[in-house]
């Protein structure tokens, strides 16, 4: 795939963007970049200004203040610049009564590409997605995961330099997840960077070379995942407790105590702390009783999520 | 452009239900426009006749039978004026006819109620044309000008495909709002460059699909074609293209000033009534008040009705169907134009 970048700088940069929807601020002084074959993943709570950053990385929208570049050109002004991005939007945006090969014909087309060139795009989108064993069958006739492999498989068609994924494995199964990130990683090692806005844990685990937290428009921390990680829970680690019902009074009142908290549901408690194992050992007894299940890990990117949205509170 | 074009035509050819309604309903609607409407413009309306002969005489008794010839198993004589009225009033007949009613100024009455004036007229009407020799003798002369052919069929032809282009186009351009929602718009943009391709490819598309239906409603009035017209099958053509990009251009234009199919649906609805009401899809521009007559030209419906009856009929290009051609033009460009301005300032979910 011709997914060539510029020799020098990245592929794109958002430089002190703020941008908005009529009096509603929503990103103020966002300063990030990605190289070639990079993956920056966006993690943040909803209403972060995620899809936003992807709107405005796209061109689809532009920033009140700060500067955009994908290439060393500004995407909202320049369609040379807009044809090197491939979106895969949260939707699966696909051409319902065509085939996934001619729904990706069809795009390459409008992508400017003819002939043998769109044919070989084809093939080669639908190898990178791992969908050619479902090429010949139509769009609506496809389960809801091989639509999110088609609709990346769409994305990847115009040979983009930019590839922008906005929840690309909501509502996909374990092996489809890894599909996806080995194809988007193959892109990748071709030239190409990514920015991916996901809740999906697992999924920025497998892809993400960084990760960027989001927080009311700022960006709270920007790194690769690891450095984060330790430079934010350092020795600690997170205590998760499963129950199957909400546990009795007097086991909830030691655990408030220890420090856990619930979730919404009160089946789920959690502690991420350098003390998690001591309560751990602690309380095991106890929770051996009445727990389903627990686990002591090393704390991950929700727990970080979480974690530097408390602080910046 | 071409592809995009190429794939609304691919998703519509493979929805067959969707392919027969588009296509076969509007001949449908047309038949029964053109039987329902036709008719009663002709002065053929099915009326039922409430008769009741007090005269006795050798001209009422005429006069009868003449009416019976005309109205058949649909008139009744009645024994009196009394159970005439009582027909009339119930609305079992429509009209009333009382021959040498007593202390009338007249020897024939008509009977009607005020929402059937028409009705009325168009009885008086056979009662002075249909009964020759008999008194009252005012007989009124009829001639029939012009080529031959079913003027009124025609006038539904043209009347109807416009109704039913604009329908469609509506519906069509109703997918602007999905690919937003869907993130294709978003995607085609970047693809493309721009939303120039998408909004003219759809244009395209509403245009060729509408041209086929404007076949398929003219197909069905054949018959009423005069046999002087099949010469100006080209400016046939120019006038279903045109119409049909009008019809693309504002539907194009509308929906892509809502933001939902909440907001495009009763307001697409109604302007396609309105305008079908206006234009004279529904009722023949000719039964209209000439205060509606004239507010009709605001609609491409209008335009393209006259255009067509110059063509089809009178087998003419004037000067009025060259009007026609540049106001759909003008109408199409500009839908077209606002569309594609609008869509592209917008900001995309």
């Amino acid at each position: 795939m011709p997914a060539s970048t510029a020799e020098d700088g990245p592929v794109l940069s958002l430089d002190r963007v703020a941008a908005g929807y009529g009096r509603h601020a929503v990103l103020s002084e966002l300063s990030l970049s990605v190289r070639a074959g990079q993956a920056l993943a966006l993690l943040g709570p909803n209403g972060a200004g995620k899809s936003t950053v992807a709107r405005i990385a796209c061109g689809l929208m532009r920033p009140r203040a700060g500067q955009v570049r994908v290439l060393g050109l500004d995407p909202a002004r320049d369609a040379g610049a807009r044809r090197r991005i491939g979106l895969a939007p949260q939707e699966t945006a696909l051409l319902p009564g065509l085939t996934v090969r001619e729904t990706l014909s069809v795009f390459a087309a409008a992508a400017g590409a003819a002939g043998a060139e769109r044919r070989a795009r084809v093939d080669l989108a639908l190898d990178l997605a791992v969908c050619a064993e479902r090429a010949d069958q139509r769009i609506e006739a496809l389960s809801g995961g091989w639509r999110r492999r088609a609709n990346l498989a769409a994305a990847m068609v115009g040979a983009p330099a930019l590839l922008v994924l906005d929840e690309p494995t909501e509502g996909v199964d374990a092996a489809t997840r890894m599909s996806i990130a080995q194809g988007v990683r193959r892109l990748l090692d071709q030239g190409a960077a990514c920015l991916i806005i996901s809740h999906d844990a697992d999924f920025v685990h497998l892809l993400a070379d960084r990760i960027g937290v989001l927080w009311r428009g700022l960006l709270l921390a920007e790194g690769p995942i690891d450095d984060l990680l330790q430079r934010t829970f350092g020795a600690a680690r997170t205590l998760t407790v499963r129950f199957r019902s909400p546990p009795p009074d007097d086991v909830r009142r030691t655990i408030v105590q220890a420090g856990l908290a619930p979730s919404d549901d009160a089946l789920i408690w959690t502690l991420t702390s350098e003390e998690a194992a001591s309560i751990h050992s602690r309380l095991s007894t106890l929770l051996d009783r009445h727990a389903g299940e627990v686990a002591l890990s090393r704390p991950g990117l929700d727990a970080l999520t979480a974690r530097l949205t408390e602080a910046a509170r | 452009m071409i592809a995009l074009i190429g794939a609304h035509a691919r998703a519509f050819l493979r929805d067959r239900p969707g392919l027969v309604m588009t296509l076969a309903l509007p001949p449908l609607v047309y038949l029964l426009f053109a039987a329902l409407f036709g008719a009663g413009a002709r002065g053929e309306v099915d009326l039922r006749l409430a008769v009741h002969d007090a005269a006795r005489a050798g001209w009422s008794r005429d006069v009868e039978t003449a009416l019976g010839q005309s109205f058949g198993a649909r008139m009744v004589s009645h024994p009196d004026a009394a159970s005439v009225e009582a027909e009339v009033l119930s609305g079992r007949a429509d009209v009333g006819v009382l021959l040498g009613a007593p202390g009338a100024s007249r020897p024939v009455q008509v009977l009607t109620t005020p929402g059937r004036a028409l009705a009325g007229d168009m009885v008086t009407r056979a009662l002075e044309s249909r009964a020759p020799g008999a008194r009252p003798p005012t007989v009124v002369a009829s001639r029939t000008i012009g080529p031959a052919g079913d003027l009124l069929a025609l006038y539904y032809a043209g009347a109807v495909a416009v109704m039913f282009l604009f329908f469609n186009a509506m519906h069509g351009a109703m997918g602007v709002i999905d690919d937003r929602r869907s993130g294709l718009t978003a995607r085609l943009r970047l693809l493309a460059g721009g939303t120039a391709p998408i909004i003219g490819a759809r244009l395209a598309w509403l245009t060729l699909l509408g041209m086929a239906q404007s076949i398929f409603v003219f197909a069905a009035a054949v018959p009423a074609i005069p046999a002087t017209t099949p010469g100006l099958v080209g400016a046939w053509a120019v006038t279903a293209a045109l119409s049909s990009a009008a019809a693309a251009g504002v539907a194009l234009a509308l929906i892509a000033l809502c933001r939902s199919r909440a907001q495009a649906q009763p307001v697409s609805t109604s302007l396609v009534l309105l305008m079908a009401a206006l234009g004279g899809s529904m009722a023949p521009r000719f039964l209209m008040p000439d205060e509606f007559r004239a507010v009709g030209w605001i609609t491409p419906h209008a335009w393209t009705i006259e255009a067509y009856q110059a063509i089809v009929w009178r087998g003419q290009v004037d000067a009025g169907v060259l009007a026609a051609w540049a106001v759909l033009a003008a109408v199409a460009v500009a839908g077209g134009l606002l569309g594609w301005v609008v869509e592209a300032r917008r900001t995309l979910p």
